[in-house]
């Protein structure tokens, strides 16, 4: 084979390598895999955690009231001998809160190198969205909008996406 | 504390809640109309909570160091002995949103949650209070005084 044709051989398969090694890139980014989501409900709207910030869902058991602290955090709960502090997320985003149903779970979550309780009306799936997480909507009220990681849409509708951390954040 | 791994804890009821004091810290237990020198803490104030209107109540006589205060309660229930296994930390969002250091641990007894009171931090409660009420006095005297030389 001549020199020029070897050249040319090369050239023409370092371009065939290189289009293929675009290509497997691509499609990586395509089977990037999905948002793992936990589906809940407060005072009939529908939100999610994300899975990683969720440790365990359990029934709700006798929670234990703490005079002169904020009114978001509803007290004490023992479960299997830990402590948990337990916090009612409606009373943050604007709800009224209110007596916890037969339905009501506690989503046992973690951030702040802290374990708490979130109370939730009801517990509904455990789900994974493929589409992208996008900012919360300029519409949605700042009282609800700052405890919003995302919104995400699943079978149509919008979901919002709990910031725990934001949750956990100290406040008066 | 009766040795190195338990506690002897008084409970009661106060507004609802179960407490727990360390027996030793416990002088008596009297009934609400027993007159005291030491002074009487308010509930309300002190705890957030107040006391029951439908029950017969009890006064708690607590000492810590040289401080005596007395704690109005709503029934006093049982000495228990609280192993280290059944004590815990007060997790630290509840600790945190507290203003002071009133409850320092709680107890677990089955589901019930006992929340343990540092009578130190109540008896601080009642300084505070003195010095609040002594204020209150200056005020009132200020007043009558003014209130005198406008007459005359």
């Amino acid at each position: 084979m001549a020199a020029g044709e070897e050249m040319h051989l090369a050239e023409r398969r370092a371009s065939l390598l290189q289009q293929a090694a675009a290509a497997a890139e691509a499609l990586e980014v395509r089977e990037e895999p999905g948002i793992h989501l936990l589906l809940f409900t407060l005072g009939g709207e529908s939100y999610a955690f994300p899975l990683e910030r969720v440790r365990e869902v359990v029934k709700l058991g006798p929670i234990t009231s703490v005079p002169s602290i904020p009114e978001h955090i509803l007290g004490v709960m023992n479960l299997r001998g830990e402590i948990l502090p337990i916090l009612d997320p409606k009373r943050l985003l604007g709800g009224a809160g209110g007596t916890p149903t037969p339905q009501g779970r506690i989503i046992v979550v973690k951030a702040r190198g802290m374990t708490v309780g979130i109370l939730a009306d009801g517990v509904e799936d455990a789900i994974e969205v493929r589409e992208s997480m996008e900012p919360p909507l300029a519409i949605l009220p700042e009282r609800q909008a700052r405890y919003l990681q995302g919104q995400v849409t699943h079978e149509g509708l919008l979901l919002g996406v709990l910031d725990v951390e934001t949750l956990l954040e100290r406040r008066g | 504390m009766n040795d190195g791994a338990s506690l002897e804890i008084l409970c009661f009821r106060l507004g609802g809640i179960l407490w727990g004091i360390e027996a030793d810290q416990v002088e008596r237990i009297a009934r609400s109309a027993e007159a005291s020198d030491a002074p009487l803490l308010d509930p309300a104030r002190v705890l957030g909570v107040a006391p029951s209107e439908f029950t017969s109540g009890r006064r708690l006589f607590l000492r810590t160091g040289s401080a005596r205060v007395v704690l109005p309660v709503d029934e006093v229930l049982d000495l228990v002995s609280l192993s280290a296994n059944n004590l815990a930390a007060l997790p630290p969002l509840i600790a945190g949103a507290l203003p002071d250091h009133r409850i320092w641990a709680v107890g677990k007894m089955g589901d019930e949650i006992l929340l343990l009171l540092d009578v130190a931090t109540l008896a601080g409660m009642k300084q505070s209070s003195m010095a609040a009420g002594e204020l209150n006095r200056l005020v009132v005297e200020l007043k009558a005084r003014v209130s005198a030389f406008q007459v005359t």
